[in-house]
């Protein structure tokens, strides 16, 4: 993963200084204090971080250069497809929950993501998607006393 | 003592209290049977579902998922050769080989007894330690505190996946993601972006089912997609009625094995980040060196699977005594334990004793309770557990992925942890891809606040002079250990120890 990791190493070098130099700075209030500024305990972790990346860097170079590229990278275009369309269907379920409650949106997510899977049989989806919700918002509303939306 | 031994037996001994606990310890069993699924999804799926009960029970239930799930994973190790967690990989050597010989039911009462001796003992160790542990970390200050801590992430991270940069990032991402929120010093708002929800800081749900459960549901789903997943049927041979059962002679037989195991859970389980996998394969190696038959080995001793589950289930209690007395996880259940503990409004700690005494007396008792439960529901579930293996992933996954979306709005009562869970678990899904340590990002999360707090009061009290060290010699022997580590596994370029597979992160 030699090559894998010298790119995310390379990322998180450019996150770690953005955290330090752009991020953590504006997204500070300033304001009066006694001891020690807000920004110093992010500050000292994002440059652990950046630290850490270099050596990621370095590391992988290293190895690069003497001709170890390590394990084969873990995702490829086809799990990245299974990946984004799972998790589209994901984030779409939880609009609809957002919109519509979990009433409608939730089995409308398990019967979607059942299908995805490869589930055919419909007595099975229509039980697997309508009952855990159902009992949950139940469950939730007079058990936990935490309705849900 | 005696008033607070009665007072835990008062609020334990309920009707309802048990039955949380035997249903905890239910539920951890039938997770943990379940191929892929772990006790940390479980934990952290029912971590919500706990805000209504009173802290000492809500912790004994979610301590019963915990062993539960522990023991519940040699199910399908035993059954299927598939282990139901990694750390019940060298079940499968012994108890796979069990059931193709016809003796599953004998192999599936080996490894309960051994999981409960396992747990009974280093439950007995934790009572016991914990509280001399806490009474010698009371004196430590903040620069000791903050030496341990830094400490104890720099060495998680050395064990914690294959790469020791890689593991400190995910650290220091974790300890990063806990600054959101009202600064402790000067009330103002740091890192909220303008986001009021990120006021009291980012969601520990949200982080934890989102990293942990959502992310791992994904990896499942991408790799059913690659047809990886196909587990065969549980064999329906149940053997003669000797294959069965098991003698006293037999258990006679595996007892030094089970202590063994015992014995080595229980070390391995208070040291941060070495987990149960690493206990279960020390123990099995000591114990098959130990027999004077080693070639039994690998074709259905029973010693083997004895070994493997009682080590197994010893770290669970075990991996609490650093939780209970300096307020340290060394493990994903036990930071999100931790978590757990944090949200019923008690500070693991050394102070935990002093402040709460009731109530660990209380989760003492129900610890207990739940290994009594343990044996009773492995004892009388093993018809459900084989039923359960054979559900389908493609009922169970789906159910699981709206159990995160409930979980995660539970906790904040909103869509915005919703979110955010869905946000980690993006994230986590390529953070596992890559081998970026969740244990490590995970207890740095749980363990920011104390870091904050502690690394700032180090550097009033220092007053900017490093010298002032000197007077804290315990502060430098952690230092001094942790700056060995950094430069022994940094200059090996290949980094961390290895124990056990990246996988071992899953408890």
């Amino acid at each position: 993963m030699s090559k894998a990791d010298l790119w995310g190493g390379l990322g998180l070098l450019a996150f770690g200084l953005a955290l330090i130099f752009l991020i953590i700075p504006m997204g500070t209030v300033s304001g009066a204090y006694f001891g020690l500024a807000p920004t110093v305990f992010p500050t000292i972790m994002a440059s652990g971080l950046t630290l850490c990346a270099l050596g990621l860097v370095i590391q992988s170079v290293k190895r690069l250069r003497v001709g170890h590229h390590g394990a084969e990278i873990p995702v490829n275009q086809w799990n990245l497809l299974m990946f984004l369309i799972a998790a589209a269907l994901i984030l779409g379920g939880v609009v609809i929950i957002d919109v519509a409650g979990i009433l409608v949106g939730g089995p409308l997510m398990i019967a979607g993501l059942m299908v995805f899977l490869g589930e055919r049989h419909p007595i099975r989806i229509a039980t697997t998607a309508i009952v855990p919700v159902v009992a949950l918002w139940v469950l939730a509303l007079y058990v936990f006393h935490t309705p849900l939306p | 003592m005696i008033d607070l031994i009665i007072g835990a037996a008062g609020e334990i001994f309920t009707p309802l209290v048990l039955a949380y606990i035997v249903f905890g310890v239910l539920l951890g069993y039938i997770v943990g049977a379940l191929p892929g699924m772990n006790r940390t999804t479980a934990i952290a799926l029912a971590i919500p579902f706990t805000f209504s009960m009173g802290p000492a029970v809500a912790l004994s239930f979610l301590i019963g998922i915990n062993k539960g799930g522990a023991a519940g994973a040699a199910v399908s190790a035993i059954l299927l050769n598939v282990p139901g967690e990694p750390s019940s990989v060298v079940t499968t050597f012994d108890g796979y080989p069990m059931t193709k010989k016809g003796q599953a039911q004998k192999a599936l009462k080996i490894a309960l007894l051994a999981s409960v001796v396992g747990d009974v003992l280093a439950t007995l160790v934790l009572i016991l330690l914990a509280a001399p542990l806490a009474r010698f970390a009371i004196g430590l200050g903040p620069i000791e505190l903050a030496a341990i801590l830094i400490f104890s992430i720099t060495f998680i991270a050395a064990v914690a996946g294959e790469s020791f940069f890689k593991a400190l990032i995910a650290g220091f991402a974790g300890l990063l993601l806990s600054a959101p929120g009202i600064d402790m010093e000067t009330g103002l708002p740091r890192m909220t972006f303008g986001l009021v929800q990120l006021y009291d800081g980012v969601p520990l749900l949200a982080v934890a089912i989102g990293t942990l459960a959502l992310s791992e549901i994904l990896v499942q789903i991408d790799q059913g997609w690659r047809g990886e997943h196909h587990y065969p049927r549980p064999t329906a041979d149940r053997g003669s009625k000797a294959d069965r059962a098991l003698p006293l002679k037999e258990i006679a037989q595996i007892t030094p094995s089970i202590l063994r195991g015992s014995l080595i859970g229980t070390v391995i389980g208070i040291l941060p980040g070495l987990g149960a996998t690493l206990a279960s394969f020390l123990s099995y190696t000591w114990v098959r060196r130990a027999s004077g038959q080693p070639e039994r080995f690998g074709k259905g001793a029973p010693e083997g699977v004895a070994a493997s589950e009682s080590a197994d289930n010893a770290t669970v209690p075990a991996s609490l005594i650093p939780v209970f007395a300096i307020g340290v996880p060394g493990s994903l259940s036990t930071a999100l334990l931790m978590g757990a503990f944090m949200m019923h409004g008690l500070t693991p700690g050394p102070f935990l004793f002093k402040e709460s005494g009731d109530v660990v007396f209380s989760i003492y008792l129900g610890m207990i309770v739940a290994s009594v439960a343990l044996l009773g529901v492995g004892l009388f579930g093993q018809r459900i557990f084989s039923l359960a293996i054979r559900v389908r992933e493609t009922v169970i996954l789906p159910v699981i992925i709206f159990l995160c979306v409930v979980g995660a709005y539970m906790e904040s009562g909103g869509m915005f942890g919703v979110y955010m869970m869905l946000v980690f678990g993006f994230v986590g899904y390529f953070m596992k891809k890559f081998d970026y340590s969740f244990v490590t990002f995970v207890v740095g999360y749980v363990l920011g606040p104390m870091s904050e707090l502690t690394i700032r009061q180090s550097i009033i009290l220092m007053e900017g002079n490093p010298l002032a060290l000197a007077q804290h010699p315990i502060a430098i022997l952690f230092l001094l250990l942790a700056v060995l580590a950094v430069w022994r596994f940094a200059r090996s370029g290949a980094a961390s120890m290895k124990i056990g597979s990246p996988a071992d992160q899953s408890t």
